[in-house]
């Protein structure tokens, strides 16, 4: 049977390129992502500051169940999901770790963001940390008071400084004075040292450590070390940790782990990149199942009259069944042998999508590995096996007086089971809608990315039916009576609906996946950027990233300056909300008083001010309501670094959206986010102030925007997020498009004969050319339809999540475009192939054999 | 209405010493108002060793009679025997294989496998049978159909005469009980149509084959033993060794 599969392939290489063509294209997209998925595992950001650490004792990064906030029991089951914010923990253990045989030195180490002069930051420790490197000094010595700091040669290079030097240095606790104590050489990014009792001040919660640093005695081994530590962990159970709120597990870290703590940004980035990674690749290879099968089933399909031959000279329906399987197997393996290679070259070209959208962690390279490559072969195998189960079950079922043609009576199939499948998933996508709707807010946003894809698998398995439908529909709508090219179009569409269907299905699954993907960006980058214009009512908004943060102390001043009405600070954090097995990572803020004062917030119910307090939050209206919460009522939900919090409502408001759902007072935020401060500070000028002066002062604090300026800076990053999504899965829409083009080459190309028949019954090639614009124009028309339909639904269900309204955005200057270039790509294709089709002498094309 | 066909025909008394038996079969496409009665009940037996052509006007079943009787199609009412085997109780597997080796096909056109050789196309019902072809036997098949000089060439490099042979040898390859052929001078021109019947009378005489053979020529019928008339789903009349003036004849009667 291969020999057969193999002679056959040979001869007809022609027929097997479109199929062939998919395969490949998809194993290289497949395989690209392989590449870059495994890359952004393995990019681990490099130890450097900690290389002279022997092991670290950290609070687990992990969401963990505790006993107040338990579903069930099991000790095993607790691992959740990763923290946004980094843990800290009891900085007392270090004295306790310091105790145990072969350790040298324990240090609590935290990290407290320093503004330099002259727009330099850096990251401050405390003296003791500096063995953790080791940083050695070069000059001057230890800083011991509250009024030294010791820098790293860059940063006394930069800065002109040396021992004695005198400094202004801004800390997330206000601006101190400090004096150059002396210089250090170490590695690592720039750091700078003060007093052990000074950072452990400046720290977020001064009795608490990002980690503790271990180091060992010289000869200690480091197992036994690390078991002992294991069992004081174990056994200080009770002092560790505040019983009231439980607290996260502590774990014992060494060797590259270490990059964790060193640069937990990094790590968050990479482990942020990998979903997105994953979803690319997983669509690449949902599509690519349509795409193939698609063109699979087609090439099938035109083998009728070949496949009755066999049947009617003794192949059983098992053989040809087998038959099909070899040829795509055949067919797999030379697309892979082509395309893997390619698929490892293309991993460049998405490497470089990805960094143009921002989404690569830091300290990214390609890794290659043979693994990519095997699960691209593997997946083009796979797929071509399904695409060739599902066009085998049709083609074993022909009888062989088939063969006969026009002398058999053709028999209907229909395909029971794939009909069957279809009606569920179609089902599916409606229960997915109905879901996703009930649903609201963020859960209902989401939810709704699964509805262009059960939608897309509906439209793939029910293409025949939904077809002749379309072409029923719209038929008469796009080749009205009269004409001969077009009255022969509508013929051949009703009487040929697997044709239209053939470039309407993947037609439509181009038009709604980019359609899906482009507008839902913009639908969160639209609301973010009219939310954000209504919540907006102050007049300047100072910016702390990227510098220390501001200090409370910087706000008070502030608000202490000439023609400012109010001020307020605000600062992003997150919380964590749903189960420990599936945690929804929500924005959240921490503000400081007046906030109503400088932020239209719609409050609806309850008020700003109470949100005083460790216990008190408040609550975004439109998550309140999914939550079932009212004002008054207690809400159980994460803190950013694990931390159990049940707090009381004390607000809710409606402008939430790309501001944060929950709301807490700055000291719980900053208490339980990496950051510490504000990060923006929002002023509202009194009526007949200064402005020019007022702006300059504010410069002294951070970087100044007026509402304009911040609104533009808003809208710009929001359209910014919103491309970089549609950039990456764009390549997606390419690959489809390329299987419209593929699918109506094919398609038309096999018709010479026909096109034959009708030159030599009198039609000039400008009516068949005109009867196949028609034709074309149908299938467009069926197809952009559909999948404008899907992408409506999915979207109206994504904005049902954000903003509480069925509201699909379909912008016009980027939805028409699309269509444009889509319809452009059908008859570009379509009449290129139907030039060369039509340019053999028709007496010559009827007589060709199939 | 004309006597019925049984009476005429050989009863089919024993399927075992037919090589092929009809007994009251029926085939009807469709249903309710819609349905078309293409056999209304053909009893029938063939003899080894004969030479049999079918005839009748357009729609009187004789493709469909065709089917059934090789086991192509399955009938609506009746029995078919096939190598004494009734084909009614067996699976579509089952029956391809019993096809395979007991029924040999060739059909008006579009009968060879176009990426095949001339010499594949004949060893392939062996192929699929899964036995390995004897070389020999492959070269005097070819031998017969006068195509031993050109078993390497490929159908395109072949005229429609040379390809209506091959398919003759295929039918052959499995030396079946029967060998069946649908019109198969209609798509050649007189001078190579002669030939190809010359052939199939060639292997009836010469080798002993069985040849049942559907046609509306005259002429292509005047080369068989015995000629059978339907008409209306119906097994009408029999002519022994007809002359075509004689088929025409009856033909003419039929349609008048």
């Amino acid at each position: 049977m291969l020999r057969l599969a193999f002679g056959t392939l040979r001869a007809r290489l022609a027929g097997f390129a479109g199929a062939f063509l998919a395969v490949a294209l998809a194993t290289v997209l497949v395989t690209g992502a392989g590449v870059m998925l495994e890359s952004v595992l393995r990019t681990h950001a490099p130890v450097e500051r900690l290389s002279g650490t022997d092991l670290a004792v950290a609070a687990s990064d992990k969401l963990e169940r505790t006993p107040a906030m338990g579903k069930g029991s099991g000790e095993g089951e607790s691992e959740g999901d990763k923290l946004q914010q980094t843990p800290r923990l009891p900085a007392g253990l270090a004295a306790r770790i310091a105790a145990v045989p072969g350790v040298q030195a324990a240090v609590p180490d935290r990290t407290v963001p320093v503004a330099l002069p002259g727009g330099l930051g850096a990251e401050a420790h405390g003296w003791d940390s500096a063995q953790l490197t080791p940083y050695r000094l070069t000059a001057g010595t230890a800083p011991q008071t509250g009024g030294q700091i010791v820098l790293d040669a860059p940063t006394a290079a930069a800065l002109g400084a040396g021992p004695g030097t005198k400094l202004e240095i801004g800390t997330p606790k206000g601006a101190r004075s400090v004096t150059v104590s002396g210089i250090a050489e170490g590695r690592g990014a720039t750091a700078v040292f003060l007093a052990p009792q000074t950072a452990a001040e400046l720290g977020a919660v001064p009795d608490r450590a990002d980690f503790i640093g271990i180091t060992l005695a010289p000869g200690a081994d480091a197992k036994q070390v690390r078991a002992a530590v294991k069992a004081l962990l174990a056994d200080a159970g009770p002092q560790f940790g505040d019983p009231t709120r439980g607290q996260p597990k502590a774990q014992v870290l060494s060797g590259g782990s270490l990059a964790r703590l060193e640069a937990p940004a990094a790590t968050t980035a990479q482990e942020a990149t990998v979903p997105v990674v994953a979803v690319f690749g997983g669509s690449a290879a949902f599509t690519a199942i349509f795409v193939v099968a698609g063109t699979f089933g087609f090439s099938i399909r035109q083998r009728t009259r070949e496949i009755g031959l066999l049947r009617a000279v003794g192949a059983t329906p098992g053989q040809v069944r087998r038959m099909i399987a070899a040829e795509a197997l055949l067919v797999a393996l030379a697309a892979a042998a082509l395309a893997v290679p390619l698929g490892y070259g293309f991993a460049h070209v998405l490497a470089e999508l990805f960094d143009k959208a921002d989404a690569l962690p830091p300290g990214f390279t390609i890794v290659k590995s043979w693994l990519p490559g095997v699960v691209g072969a593997g997946s083009a195998l796979l797929v071509t096996q399904i695409a060739a189960f599902a066009a085998a079950a049709r083609a074993a079922k022909l009888r062989p007086t088939e063969v006969f043609g026009a002398t058999a009576k053709r028999r209907i199939l229909v395909p029971l089971l794939r009909y069957g499948l279809g009606v569920l998933t179609l089902a599916g996508g409606a229960a997915l809608l109905a879901v996703s709707m009930n649903l609201g807010g963020d859960d209902g946003a989401s939810s709704s990315i699964g509805i262009v894809f059960t939608l897309m698998l509906a439209v793939a398995l029910l293409g025949l039916p939904i077809a002749r439908v379309g072409v029923a529909l719209v038929g008469r709508l796009v080749n009205p009576a009269g004409g001969a090219a077009g009255r022969l179009a509508r013929a051949n569409g009703a009487a040929e609906p697997g044709r239209v269907a053939a470039v309407a299905v993947p037609v439509a699954l181009t038009i709604a996946f980019s359609c899906s993907v482009l507008f839902i960006g913009t639908t969160v980058a639209d609301e973010t950027i009219a939310q954000s214009k209504a919540r907006t009512s102050a007049t300047y908004v100072v910016d702390g990233t990227g510098r220390a943060g501001l200090a409370p102390d910087a706000v008070d001043r502030i608000r202490a300056l000439p023609g400012v009405a109010a001020a307020a600070g605000t600062v992003a954090t997150t919380v964590m909300d749903g189960s420990v097995s599936d945690a929804l990572e929500l924005d959240a803020r921490g503000v400081g008083p007046d906030t109503a004062a400088v932020m239209d917030l719609g409050v609806r119910a309850g008020d700003l001010a109470d949100l005083r307090g460790p216990d008190t939050v408040a609550l975004g209206s439109r998550h309140a309501e999914a939550k079932d919460k009212g004002v008054g009522d207690r809400i159980r939900y994460w803190l950013g670094d694990g931390t159990p919090m049940e707090a009381r409502v004390v607000a809710l408001y409606d402008n939430a959206f790309g501001f944060g759902d929950y709301l807490m007072p700055q000291e719980v935020a900053a208490a339980h986010s990496t950051a510490s401060g504000y990060d923006k500070v929002f002023v509202t000028a009194a009526p007949g102030a200064d402005r020019a002066a007022l702006t300059a002062e504010l410069a002294k604090e951070g970087r100044v925007m007026d509402r304009a300026a911040y609104l533009d800076e808003v809208a710009d990053d929001a359209n910014e997020g919103a491309w970089a999504n549609a950039f990456i899965l764009g390549a997606i829409a390419v690959f489809t498009a390329l299987g419209v083009v593929n699918t109506i080459v094919m398609a038309t190309a096999s018709r010479a004969r026909e096109f034959a028949v009708l030159r030599l019954a009198g039609t000039t090639r400008r009516q068949v050319t005109a009867m196949l614009r028609r034709e074309f124009a149908v299938a467009a028309a069926v197809g952009i339809g559909i999948g404008t339909g899907i992408a409506w639904l999915t979207l109206g269900a994504f904005a049902n999540g954000i903003t509480g309204r069925f509201d699909p955005a379909m912008p016009p200057a980027i939805y028409l475009p699309l269509v444009a270039a889509t319809v452009a790509l059908i008859y570009g294709s379509g009449l290129l192939a139907a030039r060369s089709a039509l340019r053999r002498d028709p007496v010559e094309a009827i007589g060709a054999r199939d | 209405m004309r006597k019925h066909a049984t009476a005429v025909i050989d009863a089919p008394a024993g399927a075992g010493t037919a090589a092929i038996a009809l007994r009251g079969v029926t085939k009807v496409y469709g249903r309710g108002d819609e349905a078309v009665h293409a056999l209304r009940g053909v009893d029938l037996a063939i003899r080894p060793g004969s030479f049999t052509a079918v005839m009748g006007p357009s729609g009187s079943g004789k493709s469909t009679f065709l089917h059934c009787a090789a086991g192509l199609d399955r009938p609506t009412g009746g029995q078919v025997f096939l190598a004494g085997t009734d084909i009614a109780g067996l699976s579509e597997t089952k029956l391809t294989e019993l096809r395979r080796t007991r029924v040999g096909f060739v059909f008006q056109a579009f009968n060879l496998v176009g990426s095949l050789t001339a010499e594949q196309n004949v060893t392939l019902p062996l192929r699929l049978a899964g036995t390995r072809p004897d070389k020999k036997w492959v070269r005097e098949v070819l031998g017969r159909v006068g195509l031993a000089q050109r078993a390497g060439h490929r159908p395109a490099q072949l005229s429609g005469g040379q390809q209506q042979r091959v398919a003759i040898a295929r039918a052959l390859v499995t030396r079946p009980d029967v060998l069946f052929a649908d019109e198969p001078t209609g798509a050649l021109d007189t001078k190579t149509g002669r030939e190809v019947l010359g052939l199939l009378r060639e292997v009836v005489d010469t080798f002993g084959h069985t040849v049942v053979m559907v046609t509306h020529d005259p002429v292509a019928a005047s080369y068989a033993d015995r000629v059978l008339f339907l008409a209306d789903g119906r097994l009408v009349d029999t002519l022994e060794n007809p002359s075509a003036e004689a088929v025409a004849d009856r033909m003419i009667h039929m349609e008048g």
